[in-house]
Order: structure tokens, then sequence, then C-alpha cells
């Protein structure tokens, strides 16, 4: 049986791990890098670039690499989120035919899905070259936060990568899972996971072999990301103090703005000032320009501020959910790059009343999680379990615009709940189901994932017909939803989890697409 | 959990449909969660009608009001009925002895949920999470992921879920405070029923249950002891006596609240629906004639606008009062509205054609609009009616004093 690796998606960077002599290794790629940048491009001469190859080519081509593409994955086109980056995107972000988005570069659209699928075959690449053997099961992690949209799109990504997902798990869930491994003890941890785009909290208790998801909360729109741009716009709006000129519409210039951002946002991590020093930025009639800017870390505490505010209230939130407050916190631990920041330290340590656990590597945690969840699913004989949560709730929209929860956030899943509804109508003859994901008491603030009819009710008052609703969630997060006319035992039923923003052709179509890439990437 | 307060028919209030379903759903084991969701009102409101009741002394709590998650009550989760006594198959990829186990486990699914964890009653919280830690490594379907179970996979998924319900609900105060109260009322609950069988084999077919029928299943499903459901028929009985007596008095509002609450208890008795019926008649007739004197009174004190809604709510009530009709048609002149007054004048002259104010009512309207040829038409079927009406006689005068007179003259 081949072996199972672990792969962490993450928004600028990704990871892979694989069990190897009984211990997880992560793999280093071909450059000696245990991480590879999240980004892919086309070059000039119509090249498909991954990795660092795709970033170290970014300035030049900065029109045609696409970098946190995560951010955008099973989000519609006209969503909030989309429009909030595509002013900032060197590369084009278009409408797509079924109200996703598709990323234009190098003369092809691309969907989210196909450019996760590039980066996740890049990573398979690397665990193959490292064990000597091809590899074709996975476990792929994404955002504790991310709707089932997004994680249907990111197991679709997989599939056009060749991989076989066995599960999809929450990222804080592996960095727990990674913590606890081979520890003997009853304790209860927080993971605070602030990656380059999301952000997620998970409380976990550990005990007996066993990993509990207590609770868990986030934003799938906030991270390190959120950092850069605050840096790049303040720099764009030093600059047009100083010269006069506006950037904003200069490709090249803001992708060499973004990544001289995020240096002097990681060399803030350990120095007071750095310099941002960027010659020949743009070009006018009165000739060249130059950008040069000391930046200091109080500026970008200040720019980054309200962002960790943010963080701690998801915390706080998370905390009451759990029904725990911070002192039967054990150990914090801290996941994604973006907590190397001391100003994250710094607010997670009071926050906590407790220095956060040195222990593990925030950028690997996450993919050595993932990998022993494989090894855990497919090994005969291991005394550890994975007890994981549904992170938003589900429910029914009801006759006037309410949202009724049948299964609750932080529900144990596999789970089963049922709720006996009635009519609102007189002699009402057929019930409309519309199955729904979020936490607003309002329907139409959450998301559909599916809708389904139940008829041939029979004639009879309002509120006198008992229709039972019953929602399913198997181990796998697969939800299917009946309703059954207890009158009758007429029954309607559908399986709601297969919604990603590609069809089953789609994704074929695709993958024919990129078997020829695949080939030169061999060697 | 909400219950009723002794007494409380008295102070009944007049409840809409929606609200009488509700209050009947209030029967001492419904959790107050559990409210908020079957009533098909929105929670908040629902929230709203159960603190008024409260304050007004219609139901009692015990303990705190429950909150929202406590939706996951043990009475509104329907447990799958485990087939049929299935048999351990050595051909699957599943430990002879797991197998063994997981049948054992199923004949204890309607158990209480302190005996499924195996932890007793007043066992505390650390106990009762190891003991769910130990049977999840036993029963979450993880352990055997992507083997080849069988039928064992549905069952595994059962028992874990029960297992996982059971950790729930003993985890939180609220219910396991519950829980335990219940224990020590209630003798633990009899074996599911074999239902399983109409379930389980051969094709779905559309079948047609009997009341009997109905009402047993989902007493079965729902497990509504019988005592609460023979306590709501008594109910049910008790209000319709209510209502009928009421009737004797011609109280009909008090008739009509009362058969609705009863109606609400026991949706199953046709007779009380058929007594509402009568009540509705004669509560909207009474109603009608209340709103009647009401717009009188109105009119008389010259507010027009309000008379006129008045009377057209009396006409809601009763379709066929033809005074009603000449009222609403006189005051709409009044404001000038001819097309509304003329339609409720014709209506009127149609519903009591030999009253001759109907028709003198009509005419004046018509007169006003400038159809003096139909005028005269009606009030000369008038005059036929009563030759010596000196108001009709007057009023044909008027007509032929301005023959020449033709529409939008003057009005």
């Amino acid at each position: 049986m081949s072996r199972v690796i672990g792969i962490d998606l993450g928004t600028t960077n990704s990871c892979v791990a694989v069990i190897d002599g009984g211990k997880p290794v992560v793999i280093p790629n071909a450059g000696g890098y245990k991480t590879t940048p999240s980004m892919f491009a086309v070059s000039q001469d119509g090249k498909r670039l991954v990795g660092h190859l795709a970033k170290r080519q970014a300035i030049t081509n900065a029109a045609n690499t696409v970098y946190a593409s995560k951010r955008l994955i099973g989000r519609r086109f006209d969503s909030e989120e989309v429009q909030r980056v595509t002013d900032l995107c060197p590369f084009e972000i278009v409408r797509g035919p079924n109200d996703d988005l598709r990323i234009q570069i190098g003369g092809k659209a691309f969907t989210c899905p196909e450019i996760a699928a590039i980066i996740l075959r890049e990573m398979k690449h690397v665990a193959e070259e490292y064990l000597g053997e091809p590899v074709s099961d996975a476990v792929v992690t994404v955002p504790a936060h991310f709707n089932d949209t997004q994680r249907q799109c990111t197991k679709d990504a997989g599939k056009i990568a060749g991989l076989n997902v066995l599960r999809i798990i929450n990222e804080p869930t592996a960095a727990a899972l990674a913590y606890g491994i081979g520890k003997d003890v009853e304790e209860k941890i927080a993971v605070y996971d602030l990656g380059g785009g999301t952000f997620d909290i998970s409380i976990v208790e550990l005990g007996d072999g066993v990993v509990e998801v207590l609770a868990t909360n986030g934003d799938t729109f906030l991270g390190g990301e959120d950092f850069d741009r605050r840096l790049v716009d303040h720099i764009l709006k030093e600059f047009e103090a100083q010269e006069g000129l506006d950037l904003r519409n200069d490709a090249m210039a803001l992708q060499r703005l973004k990544d001289a951002a995020e240096k002097a946002k990681c060399d803030l991590s350990a120095m007071q000032t750095t310099e941002v020093n960027l010659p020949f930025i743009a070009n006018d009639a009165d000739g060249p320009r130059h950008l040069n800017l000391t930046v200091e870390r109080e500026t970008l505490e200040e720019l980054a501020q309200d962002v960790i505010q943010q963080t701690l209230r998801c915390v706080d939130l998370c905390l009451t959910d759990a029904e725990l407050t911070m002192e039967d916190i054990d150990h914090v631990v801290l996941v994604g790059g973006q907590t190397r920041m001391p100003l994250v330290q710094k607010a997670v340590s009071e926050h906590f009343g407790q220095r956060p656990h040195r222990g593990v590597n925030p950028d690997e945690v996450v993919a050595t999680g993932a990998c022993i969840q494989g090894s855990v699913l497919t090994s005969e004989n291991n005394d550890v379990l994975l007890l994981d949560v549904t992170p938003l709730s589900l429910g029914i929209a009801t006759f006037d615009g309410h949202f009724a929860k049948l299964i609750h956030r932080n529900s144990t899943v596999p789970v089963m709940k049922s709720h006996v509804f009635t009519t609102t109508r007189d002699d009402q003859s057929a019930v409309k189901i519309r199955v729904m994901q979020g936490e607003s008491d309002q329907a139409a603030e959450n998301d559909l994932l599916g809708e389904f009819v139940l008829n041939n009710i029979p004639p009879a008052p309002k509120g006198e017909p008992e229709i039972e609703v019953a929602f399913d969630i198997d181990a796998n997060g697969i939800v299917s939803v009946s309703a059954r006319d207890l009158a009758t035992q007429g029954e309607q039923s559908i399986t709601v989890s297969a919604r990603g923003t590609l069809s089953d052709d789609e994704i074929d179509e695709i993958m024919v697409d990129h078997a020829e890439y695949e080939l030169p990437q061999e060697k | 959990m909400p219950r009723l307060a002794p007494g409380w028919e008295a102070t009944a209030a007049d409840l809409t449909p929606e609200q009488g379903f509700l209050l009947s759903r209030v029967d001492g084991v419904t959790p107050w969660g559990v409210l908020r969701t079957i009533s098909g009102l929105p929670p908040e409101q629902v929230d709203a009608a159960l603190e008024s009741w409260l304050k007004d002394g219609l139901l009692e709590v015990e303990g705190s009001r429950a909150p929202a998650h406590e939706q996951n009550c043990p009475r509104t989760v329907v447990p799958e009925a485990p087939g049929d006594a299935g048999c351990v198959d050595p051909s699957l990829d599943l430990a002879v002895e797991i197998q063994e186990q997981v049948l054992e486990f199923e004949t204890r699914l309607e158990r209480p949920y302190h005996e499924i964890l195996g932890v007793a009653v007043d066992a505390d919280t650390r106990t009762i999470k190891r003991a769910y830690f130990k049977l999840s490594k036993v029963y979450h379907p993880d352990r055997y992921f992507q083997r080849e179970l069988g039928e064992f996979k549905a069952r595994l998924d059962r028992v874990f879920k029960k297992i996982a319900l059971a950790y729930e609900l003993l985890m939180d105060p609220m219910t396991r405070e519950e829980l335990q109260r219940s224990m020590q009322a209630a003798p633990p609950p009899e074996p599911p029923p074999p239902a399983s069988a109409e379930r389980s084999t051969g094709p779905p077919q559309p079948q047609q249950f009997t009341k009997r029928e109905w009402l047993d299943r989902m007493r079965r499903r729902f497990r509504i002891p019988d005592e609460v459901l023979a306590e709501r028929r008594y109910r049910a009985r008790e209000l319709a006596e209510a209502a009928r007596a009421a009737t004797y008095q011609s109280q009909w509002n008090e008739a009509a609240s009362a058969v609705r609450l009863a109606i609400a208890f026991d949706p199953w008795t046709s007779e009380f629906k058929e007594l509402f019926a009568e009540i509705q008649v004669e509560a909207s007739q009474l109603r009608a004639a209340k709103l009647f004197e009401e717009a009188s009174g109105a009119w008389d004190s010259h507010s027009a606008t309000e008379a006129l809604a008045l009377f057209e709510e009396v006409i809601a009530y009763r379709p066929s009062d033809a005074a009603a009709h000449e009222r609403a048609a006189q005051i709409a002149t009044e404001l000038g509205d001819l097309d509304t007054a003329r339609e409720y004048a014709e209506r009127a002259c149609e519903l009591a054609p030999e009253t001759v104010a109907n028709h003198l009512t009509l005419a004046r309207v018509l007169r006003r609009e400038g159809l003096k040829e139909r005028a005269r038409l009606v009030l000369e079927e008038a005059r036929n009616i009563d030759p010596q009406n000196s108001e009709v006689l007057q009023e044909l005068s008027r007509l032929r004093k301005r023959p020449g007179q033709s529409s939008g003259g003057r009005g």
C-alpha cells in the first residue's frame, strides 16, 4: 500500500509531510526548502511555473503570476471578499460562467480549483521525488472556517492533481494532532493559527490518545496578506506624498512593492526599523523615480493592530462556545508564519495570560498533522483518534426568512439531528426544504447548500402536518438531508455536499488539459 | 421545561392558530428550546409568547429557561430502529469480536444515556469524558476507514452517533439534571417497537394510514408518554365543554377561543372543528353587530372616514348585510367616493330589493354621478314598492325639475 502524504495547502506557502520510518517527516523541495510558495505563473514563452520558480519571476511578469488564490477559492465573483482584492491584484480576475471567478493569465482563464490543483501536484512531485515511489493518497488541510463549497473546491483540486483525497481536515486540528501525538497527558490547548490569508482558533482537548476538538472559530479572510496589503498601502501613500506619483495602476511596481513589503514585514519581526529600497520604481517626464523609505516596527504594529484585535475577538467567541475560560487552557500553540510577528505573540500572551508553547514549527506543523491523520486512518493498529467538529451550523430556512439550526457548529461528526416542522398555510401540499450553512438568524445571510421539495402532503389546517427534517453528517463531512411527512411517510432527501464551483464535466476537461503539462515536470 | 399552570384556562387570551399550536405543545416534557423550533413561529416570537404567558400565569417553569443549544432534547432525536437482529459475518474486514460488540451495543441503544456510556447517573464530567473517549476508540467510523464493513458500516455509524449524543447531553449540566430527574420520575422507556420491518423491507410504497395508526406511530416516534396524550385529549374535551357552555350564554368570542385551543390540543377529533365552524359563524355575527353599533356611533359623531372603515369591516363579517352596505354607500357618497358608493348601494339593492331606503340611496348616488335616467328607473322601482313614500316622490320631482342637466354639471 502506498503511503499517505499530508499537504498543507497554504495561502502563501504550502508544505508536504509523510510518515517515514515511523516518524512524520517534512519533505524539502528540490531547492532544499521545506515550504513552497503557493504561486503559479505562465512565463512569456508559455511555460507553466510553480513555487519558487514562479515567485522568482513574479516581478518581471506580475500580470501573469498568481499568488494567494486560496483567498478566492469557492467564492462568487460578486462577493465582497473578491471585490476587495481585485483592485490591488496585479493579475486579472474575471467573472466565470457559474458566477464563480476566473483568473486570466497567459491568455487563458484558470479556475481557482485548477490553480490549487497545480500547487497540489507540485507538492505531490516533491513527495514522490523524496520517496522515490508514486504517491496517490493524501490528506489535505483547509482553514477550519472554510465552508462546504470551499472544501469541495479543494477536494476537486485534489482530484485534478491526480490525488485521492482521503480526507479534508482543519488546519488547527491537524496542528493539535501533531502537537498531541505521543504525549500521554490530559490537557486542553488553544491552537492560534494566523496564516497568510486565514485565521483559525481551535480549542482542543487531549487525553487517552484522543484528540477532541471542543470548538473552533475564525475568519477565512484575515491573515498575513492583510498586513502586507496595509503596508503596501502605507508605502504607496508615503510615496505619493513625497513624489506626487500614484503607483496603483502599475502592475510591475505593485508586485515589486508587495515583495518588498512582505520582506520588510518579516524583517521587522527581528529589527526595530527596516528600509524599503526600490530604485527605478517609476519613470515620468522628470526622469526615473526611486522609492526609499524607512519603516518602523511601530508603524507596522499600528497598521496591524485592528487585525490582531479581530483575531482576539474570535478567540473569546471560541472559548465561549467551548464553555471554558482562559484559566482552563493549559497551553497555547501558535501556528502559521504570521505568528512570528512579535506583536502577535505579545497580544496572544497577554490575552491568554501565558506564554505560547514553543515546541512546534509554525510553518510545518499543519502538514505534519495531516500526514499523521493519513496514517491514523489507513493503518490497522494505532491508538490515536481524532474527534473533529463541524465548524458551521447547518439548518433550514423557515417560512418567514429565519434560519432554524439543526446541527449546531462545533458538533462532533459524524452526527445526526432531526426536528419536526409544520406547514404555515391551510391545505399546504408541499414544503420547500432549503438547506443552509452559517451562523446568522436570517436565512438570507447564510450560504445555500441545496434545496428540494417535499410534496404530496395531505390537505390539513396549517400547523397540523408534522414534517420531520433530519440532517446527517458522516465522518467524511458529507451532508445529507431528508424530509419526511409523518402522516404519509412520504420522504424526500438529498446529499448536499458535492457542490464546488466546478461540475464533474469541467473537472474532467481540466484534467485532460493538464495531462499535457504533466510530462515536462517529471524531470 | 415549561408546563401549564393550574387554572390557566381562565386566563387564556385570544390566540392565533400558531399560538394555539404552541400552547398545545406545552406539556411539561418538551423543553423551551424545542418549543422554539416546532411551532412554525420565529424563535423570538415563541420566546415572546412564552414569556408573556409566564407573566400572565398561564405557564410555570421548573429551573431556569433552557438555552438554545438544548434543542437536542432526547425526545426529538429520532432513533433509527435497529434493523433485524443482525449476525456476525466473518468475511468482513472487521474483527468478529468487534462485530459482536456492535450487535450487543445496538440492543442497548434505547437505554438511558448514562447506561449507554456505562457510567453512574451521577458521574462527574471527567468520568463521562473518559468513558466517551474509550467508546469512541472502538466505535468511531474512522477506526475502520475504507474497510469492507457491509451492513456494519451503518451499524457503527448509528452506535457512534448515539454515544456522541449521550456524551453531549450528559456533559451539559442543564440536560444532565433533567435526565437525572426524569430517571427518578419515570421508569426506563419501553423497548422500541418492531417498526423497522415496514421501513427496511421491499421497495418503498406509498401507504395510507388510518388516524389510529398515525397516532400510534407518532406516539412511538416521539415517545409522547401515553399519559400526556390522554391529558391533552382530556383537556381538549374540557375546553370543548367550556366552549359549548359559553355558546348557551351567547359568549361567542370566549367560545371560539376555547374551541380553538381544544383543536390545538387534539387535532384529530373532527367534532371540535365542526363546533368551531358553528361558533365562528355566531362569533362573527356578534362581532359584526358590535361593529355596526360602533360604526353608527362614529357616523353620528361626524367621523365619516372611520365609520366607513367600520362598516366595511361589518361587511367583511356579514357579507349579506344589506343595511351595512346601504350605510357604507351613504357615507361614501358623503365622502365623494361615488364609485365605491354605487358599488355598495347596488349590492344593498340586490341583497334587499324590497327596502325602499336602499333604492333611494342608489338613486342619490346615480344622480350625483349625473346618471339621471338610471336614477329615475331606480326611483320608479321604489315607488312601485311604496307609492306613498314622500322621500321617493320628492327625489323624483327633483329629477324632473332639471331636465336639461347632463353629466358632470354639478355635484
